[in-house]
């Protein structure tokens, strides 16, 4: 997992949209929808609310 | 022994809180690593420096108010033990560049895989220079296609 697809996936986390994270990250929104497939397959789910649910199991995002 | 078990001490300076902590995850997942601050730009990361003198602090390029490359170049001249890693998306070379001679101990780019920040940082701390990959060849490459300048200097052929 790359860094960038760490901070996909804590935005993912706090529920933004992929054209809200593409905005922040200064990156296009075909971006963030690639790294979120990567995030997909690399964690083997095949959506965004399992994606989370790996992530949080996994310790991969920071909670407040 | 003590020194062994002795943590290094970390500043994430990114101007975006969300980004700040998908590093401290990462970061929070390695044992010899604190993430002791945060800061959301320039003046906040020499802010923190002073305040909290930290081992080393990963500056983003891109941030208000005072941007990466002027906060590296501050607390390099500053009295503290701390070095600079940035971590940025921008592998333009003058960038680059500029931010290593404005001190930063490594530059790592955020398409690396994570595992390659604790590196960087490992590195860092042993006085070593770190380089993503892709930004060593841009570098290099630049050397290479530079303009010969005529030999080594002080060297004479007989």
């Amino acid at each position: 997992m790359t860094i960038t697809e760490r901070e996909v996936l804590q935005f993912i986390a706090q529920g933004f949209s992929s054209n809200e994270i593409a905005q922040n990250l200064k990156i296009s929104e075909e971006s963030v929808d690639k790294y979120s497939t990567s995030l997909m397959s690399k964690l083997h789910v095949q959506d965004r609310l399992s994606l989370l649910r790996e992530a949080i199991k996994h310790n991969l995002i920071f909670v407040d | 022994m003590a020194n062994r078990e002795k943590k290094i001490r970390v500043v994430i300076a990114d101007d975006h809180r969300l980004v700040r902590q998908g590093i401290r995850a990462l970061l929070e997942r390695t044992p010899d690593i604190e993430v002791v601050g945060e800061a959301s730009d320039g003046l906040e990361a020499i802010a923190k420096v002073e305040e909290l003198q930290p081992d080393l602090v990963i500056m983003d390029i891109s941030m208000p108010q005072m941007d990466g490359i002027q906060a590296t170049e501050y607390i390099s001249k500053m009295d503290v033990p701390t070095r600079v890693m940035v971590l940025s998306m921008y592998s333009k070379p003058s960038i680059v560049q500029q931010v290593l001679r404005k001190g930063a101990k490594g530059y790592l780019l955020k398409n690396s895989i994570s595992e390659e920040l604790t590196l960087a940082i490992h590195a860092a701390l042993r006085n070593e220079i770190y380089l993503s990959p892709s930004i060593s060849s841009l570098l290099l490459d630049n050397i290479l296609n530079a303009p010969e300048e005529g030999g080594i200097a002080g060297l004479r052929i007989a």
